[in-house]
């Protein structure tokens, strides 16, 4: 969901409201197929997006995974069934909390952000939130806005915020409209923002040019609650689409995990798993992961804690082979050598042909020799 | 106005070109020593050029193979210098096992994405050490190869890394770094 934050930062430069009205006059919501003609900026936003697109296209960090992208178009289509056929969905291999959209209807879908997503109807939010961008043209908007308040003395950086935080606002609000429509419970909008507020770093960032682009995570966790209360929650067959979900996930999920924990944003990622954890699917692959965290950041403290995520990992049929590795590695480096030595025998019964089993033999035999 | 705007343009030009060149230098064929640690024999000539802990050396050009030394990484250190400062980089500690040296150079470079293959113990000199190799992708799409070894020698963690397009130069230079590396000899101090 920072990709409403990287939406903001690129909308002014490059050229994404309550009343559709830009700062220099009206702007109309794109028709369905709709794209700009003749020397417009309108038309140069597009060319370079283009670009960007073809780029995109060839690139190693796009997840090439044609069931993945159906689905996600589906949930797009479901939406937005007038807009889907223009909408290109990217998945992009980074561990980001992340989604954008440029205004030609390339939408970039960042694994970071699928792994937070508990169920569909979350996802759709998101989705639902980057239509919103793209129907009201807001990239042409800010463009507008962004050229109107450039000054020979500078930006009106305030103002020019304030117009991004109409923006986000009016999205989050079609997102939450889109979203009902489509049959979604609308109480899990709200969650994406509890999420990403739980994550935040600090619950209240510096006001920035940037940051302030955006309305408060708070500010908008609130609207979305309140929408939430006033709508009919009871009785309707409100869909939440979690096994679906899951489904998809399923496939990618390992190593969406490894990406999380390779961040090495510790802080964050405790968060992230103890949230996966609670939701309770896939929990071999998660306290794995968890004891990988631990493992990584390498406090003192941290190894008991990576032992007791190994172990518990181990008590469900999809925790993965290499959880024996690890648990070899702390007790190796904490002087266990016995323990150590038992669980690299275990790693290697499991995956006697890995990659890395020459290194474990030899590591098992320097763990027999006499010291 | 417009002349002079040209001439130091010119002159900016050339100084810049003097700066470039004054980074390299040329190593030729033979005996070379390495951070006073260990030496090696190359039978080719290669352009050098340091940053730090890092010497980079190159036959066709940087972007396309290259052969780097990450020479005495300490105790607490990243091994890219501009991840010093960078309390979320892995760091290096000189009770890794060579396991957990692999990890820490992958975790340093490459990231989840990128899996080393054939992860095996090798001899650096009289050290023992730990070889892989992996396959990655920069920005520019381009698919490259990379052959890592490496061994803690008194405290300090030494990595050679050589890389090049997967197409066409990597196998190029290969079997004369096979031969380099071959060579490696530890100096006793």
């Amino acid at each position: 969901m920072r990709g409403f934050l990287v939406f903001a930062l690129v909308a002014p430069l490059l050229g994404a409201c309550a009343t559709g009205r830009g700062p220099t006059g009206p702007v109309a919501d794109l028709r369905p197929a709709e794209s700009p003609s003749g020397n417009t900026d309108e038309a140069g936003m597009w060319m370079q997006t283009e670009r960007t697109e073809t780029r995109m296209r060839i690139s190693t960090a796009v997840v090439h995974d044609p069931a993945l992208n159906d689905y996600i178009h589906g949930l797009v289509c479901r939406l937005s069934a007038e807009h889907c056929a223009a909408i290109r969905v990217y998945v992009v291999r980074d561990p980001a909390f992340m989604a954008s959209m440029g205004p030609t209807g390339l939408l970039k879908v960042h694994t970071g952000l699928l792994l937070r997503m508990a169920n569909e109807a979350q996802l759709s939010f998101v989705l639902g939130h980057e239509i919103g961008h793209y129907v009201r043209r807001h990239s042409l908007q800010r463009w507008e806005d962004f050229k109107a308040k450039s000054t020979y003395l500078g930006l009106e950086a305030e103002s020019i915020a304030e117009f991004s935080r109409v923006n986000e606002r009016e999205a989050d609000q079609i997102g939450y409209t889109l979203l009902v429509k489509a049959g979604y419970d609308p109480r899990e909008a709200a969650r994406v923002w509890e999420a990403m507020l739980a994550e935040s770093p600090s619950k209240n960032p510096p006001p920035t040019l940037f940051i302030g682009a955006h309305p408060s995570t708070a500010e908008r966790l609130a609207n979305l609650r309140e929408s939430a209360a006033t709508a009919a929650t009871t009785g309707a067959d409100l869909r939440i689409g979690r096994d679906e979900y899951l489904a998809q996930l399923k496939r990618i999920r390992h190593w969406l995990l490894d990406d999380e924990v390779g961040r090495r944003q510790f802080k964050q990622t405790q968060v992230v798993m103890r949230r996966l954890i609670e939701e309770g699917d896939g929990l071999g692959d998660l306290h794995f992961h968890a004891g990988e965290m631990h493992r990584r950041r390498g406090a003192p403290e941290d190894l008991t804690t990576a032992i007791s995520e190994y172990r518990r990992a181990l008590d469900f049929p999809d925790a993965p082979p290499e959880a024996y590795r690890s648990l070899g590695i702390v007790y190796a480096r904490r002087g266990d050598r016995t323990a150590a030595r038992d669980a690299f025998a275990r790693y290697l019964e499991k995956r006697p042909t890995a990659e890395d089993h020459e290194l474990i033999e030899r590591q098992l035999a320097d763990l027999e020799a006499p010291r | 106005m417009k002349r002079l705007s040209a001439l130091t343009a010119l002159a900016l030009l050339a100084a810049g070109c003097a700066l470039t060149q004054g980074n390299y230098r040329l190593v030729e064929p033979g005996v070379r020593s390495i951070d006073e640690t260990y030496r090696v024999y190359s039978r080719l000539a290669w352009s050098s050029a340091a940053e730090g802990k890092i010497e980079t050396w190159t036959v066709d050009g940087f972007s396309l193979e290259s052969l780097k030394f990450y020479k005495g990484i300490a105790d607490g250190e990243t091994l890219l210098p501009n991840r010093a400062n960078d309390i979320t980089a892995a760091r290096f500690r000189a009770s890794m096992t060579p396991l957990e040296s692999v990890e820490f150079v992958v975790d340093s470079l490459y990231g989840s994405p990128f899996t080393p293959r054939s992860v095996r113990p090798a001899h650096f000199g009289r050290a023992d050490g730990f070889r892989f190799e992996v396959s990655y992708w920069r920005g520019d799409g381009v698919k490259r190869e990379a052959l890592v070894t490496g061994a803690t020698v008194k405290g300090r963690l030494h990595v050679i890394i050589y890389e090049g397009t997967a197409l066409y130069h990597f196998e190029r230079y290969r079997p004369d770094v096979e031969r380099l590396l071959e060579s490696i000899a530890l100096i006793d101090s």
